[in-house]
């Protein structure tokens, strides 16, 4: 009698129920599985290997010493970042895979994607790096469309974030470029150059409103911190780095090249290095984020007067309650401790909206997270009156004991308004 | 010349001044029908009645968006023109079938709603092409005003004096009122401080005002010979009557006030419509969907380049007295509280200021709450400060803005 027919029969359940050997087997299966799951802080990393046909996705809860695999797939590796709502990653070119490792097809788009960011209204823009038409797409849903083409000056268009504090993107070309793509128009301006030197990987720092980036080829050999205007504030040579991303909460900056993982401080002094036995010698990490970072979603339009909707995923804090705020800016934040800063600034817009100050503008700014995965949903009505640019902060934390100062502090989402 | 023939000739002069003197704010405007036709005005409870322009023999009026004059309806052809205060016509539209006999400004500020007793139509009458807004009603529909306390449609009707709900946006009506016996309604208007309704009907060949409650009971009444037209003040409360050649001025029981008979002999006029002038202080553009931004438009024509103030409600009862006849229709209730005077920024911009020194006019926008429910009814009100009005405060009516997305 085969499985499918035992597990139909009668005596297939018996064997299911009374059977020990399969009881402590789906009992240890059951615990490996929810061990592997990420959790909120996780950071979240991809393999490249050379002439391998498989490549994998890890986590590790840092700086602990040994990674985990959250999900392995025969080729290709791709870009890699926290998706909308803290439900899963997007991956490659372009899957989504859970925190059970299940992976789902979005859509299928080039090869030459090289990297993704999330927009206010829950589209997806991506960078490609076709040096003969370097352009941003934007995918929404499964449609791929082209938002922008730049000059091909600008090739070799590798990574992407969003400017927190405009709204806008911030991309780094292979020729040196550090752009801004204006979010509406895609005009681009240069915050900063340095023909020769490739940007391979940059975010956005909200506690100081600077990027980091990599630079200096692939593996490269230099991190800096830049400033708005272009000014090179700190940088960092003779490491091998490939990818980097930017913790809101602590200000940590996360570089990985190779088969080594740093931590930085914001001016760059090294905090913690860990070295992980990742495949073959011609593996390394491509990409890396953080495991549900995205506590805080926002879907709006940015039309004035319009509804915005903030989805909130505290996966942690579940059955807690919550409170959301907005703010005109992020800085500076308000520390819970040195750690846990929650990147919106007091301002009036802050008072008036905190926990729901604000009622029928503001909807489900405070209550109790959902027991089963820690969601929420609030609303506001974005402000009138504000010029087309603005941004709004949109900020969230959830009471939980056991997050340092008793707060789940979550990350600040940008809504520009048209 | 001798001294009694100058004198004689200045005190012509000094009435012929007085008789075309523009209408101001709070004045009393007519419209009439007969041989010497035209739209009148009188600084209530003055004797004599001023001339606004000869022209337009009209079957119904109303103030103007923005109090940009007033808008008429011609008696037998289907013209809807707007006419200043100086006198000057603007056409409005042509196409309409004649038949039409009392209209009521749509708080889109675009439109006006006309009713027409010849078809039973309602229709959406503007610069812009006009469209029917209800195919048909039962029964004639012959005068309307504007519900303050739902954003609906107040419709009186030639069959059996009923009044009718009229949902705009759902494009249905509800039976409000419906008289016992043959009834002819001939004019409607709203009360904001009770939430009723002041109705002019013919009942058995009797002509009466009567105050018929939101719950569609007759609360008073009061017969007045030759009624056909009406209107409230919404800042004192008063009603007024127009008859042949009468007004009269009643108390929001019914109570008769003050009577005024402007009837000279071999002027062969009626009046037909009757109106406040310049008591749109406010005026909204939007219709209430889709959702955005809702402009208010403040004219105070008599308090230019003062400070004033604008604030939002849920209810408009009970106003806030500035004096005994001069009350703001908002309800002081928390949404009062946050948005009076602009103290809600983000959310309402122009909530207070300086109005233009040449209009009288100011902007106040405020982008509508998505939080309260479909259906939800907002207030806007606004008051401009000057010292020569009772409570140094010239108070504006309050506009209803429903949320109907």
């Amino acid at each position: 009698m085969d499985l499918a027919a035992r597990l139909v029969s009668g005596r297939g359940n018996i064997m299911i129920r009374f059977n020990p050997v399969f009881i402590l087997m789906a009992a240890a299966s059951l615990c490996s599985s929810g061990a592997a799951q990420p959790v909120q802080g996780d950071l979240v990393l991809s393999k490249f290997e050379y002439l391998s046909t498989t490549t994998d996705i890890y986590t590790v809860t840092w700086p602990a010493p040994t990674l985990k695999t959250l999900y392995t797939r025969t080729w290709k590796p791709g870009p890699l970042l926290t998706a909308y709502g803290n439900r899963f990653v997007y991956y490659a070119h372009l899957d989504k895979v859970s925190s059970l490792g299940i992976s789902t097809k979005v859509t299928s788009i080039s090869d030459n994607v090289s990297d993704y960011e999330l927009d206010q209204d829950g589209t997806l823009m991506a960078c490609d790096l076709d040096h003969k038409k370097p352009c941003l797409l934007r995918i929404s849903g499964t449609m791929v469309a082209t938002f922008c083409t730049l000059s091909t000056v600008h090739r070799f268009l590798h990574p992407i974030c969003r400017d927190g504090d405009t709204g806008n993107w911030v991309v780094g070309t292979g020729n040196g470029g550090l752009l801004r793509v204006d979010r509406v128009t895609g005009d681009v301006t240069t915050i900063h150059s340095r023909p020769g030197v490739g940007i391979s990987g940059v975010d956005f720092l909200p506690r100081t409103g600077d990027f980091a980036v990599i630079r200096d080829g692939y593996p490269s050999k230099e991190i800096a911190v830049i400033d708005r205007t272009g000014t090179v504030l700190h940088s960092l040579t003779g490491l091998s780095l490939g990818c980097l991303t930017v913790n809101h909460r602590t200000g940590r900056i996360f570089a990985a090249g190779l088969k080594t993982v740093h931590e930085f401080s914001s001016d760059l002094n090294i905090v913690n290095t860990r070295t992980y036995p990742i495949g073959g010698s011609l593996a390394q990490f491509y990409y890396l984020d953080i495991w549900d970072d995205r506590n805080v979603s926002v879907t709006a339009s940015g039309e004035p007067a319009t509804r915005a909707q903030v989805d909130l995923c505290f996966f942690q804090s579940r059955s807690q309650p919550y409170v959301v705020a907005l703010s005109l800016s992020q800085r500076p934040g308000i520390a819970f401790g040195p750690d846990n800063v929650l990147n919106l600034a007091p301002d009036l817009l802050f008072l008036i909206t905190a926990g729901g100050a604000l009622p029928w503008w503001t909807e489900g700014f405070a209550g109790t997270l959902s027991s089963d995965q820690g969601t929420a949903i609030a609303s506001f009505t974005i402000p009138i009156g504000l010029p087309p640019g603005t941004c709004i902060h949109v900020g969230a934390v959830a009471v939980n004991p056991a997050f340092p100062d008793g707060l789940d502090v979550g990350n600040v989402a940008c809504v520009q308004v048209q | 010349m001798k001294e009694h023939t100058i004198l004689a000739i200045l005190t012509a002069m000094i009435l012929i001044a007085q008789a075309n003197a523009q209408p101001v704010q709070g004045d009393l405007v007519l419209s009439t029908t007969g041989r010497t036709h035209g739209v009148y005005h009188v600084t209530w409870p003055s004797t004599t009645l001023g001339t606004v322009t000869r022209y337009g023999e009209a079957r119904g009026i109303r103030t103007a968006y923005k109090n940009a004059g007033v808008c008429l309806i011609g008696k037998s052809q289907g013209w809807f023109l707007q006419l200043s205060a100086t006198g000057s016509f603007t056409t409005l539209n042509t196409l309409i079938p004649s038949g039409c006999t009392d209209l009521e400004l749509d708080p889109d500020g675009d439109y006006y709603m006309a009713v027409n007793s010849q078809d039973s139509r309602i229709y959406r009458v503007g610069a812009k092409p006009a469209f029917l807004a209800l195919s048909s009603l039962e029964g004639a529909p012959s005068a309307i005003c504007r519900d303050g306390n739902t954003g609906d449609w107040i419709v009186g009707t030639r069959t059996h004096g009923r009044l009718l709900r009229v949902d705009w946006y759902e494009k249905k009506f509800t039976t409000l009122y419906s008289a016992p016996s043959a009834s002819d309604v001939l004019g409607v208007d709203f009360m904001p401080q009770t939430g009723e309704y002041a109705v002019v009907r013919t009942r058995n060949t009797i002509q009466e005002l009567v105050i018929i409650t939101a719950g569609g009971s007759v609360r008073a009444s009061r017969e007045i010979p030759d009624a056909l037209a009406v209107t409230a003040n919404h800042k004192t409360g008063r009603i007024f009557v127009a008859t042949g050649q009468t007004i009269v001025e009643l108390t929001g029981d019914a109570k008769i006030m003050t009577s005024r008979d402007y009837g000279v002999a071999g002027m062969n006029r009626r009046f037909t419509g009757i109106d406040v002038w310049g008591d749109r202080n406010v005026s909204l553009s939007s219709s209430g969907f889709p959702p955005g931004i809702v402009t208010a438009h403040l004219r105070f024509p008599l308090s230019r380049g003062v400070n004033y103030v604008a604030a939002l409600s849920f209810g408009q009862r009970p106003g806030i007295a500035f004096g005994p006849d001069n009350v703001l229709n908002l309800a002081m209730d928390s949404l009062f509280l946050y948005t009076a005077a602009g103290a809600l920024p983000y959310f309402t911009t122009g909530f207070a200021g300086v109005t233009s020194s040449s209009s009288g006019g100011a902007t106040a926008r405020f982008a509508i709450p998505h939080g309260i429910p479909v259906g939800t009814c907002m207030y806007v009100g606004a008051a401009a400060v000057n010292p020569a009005f009772p409570g140094g405060l010239d108070v504006g009516n309050v506009m209803c803005y429903k949320k109907w997305l």
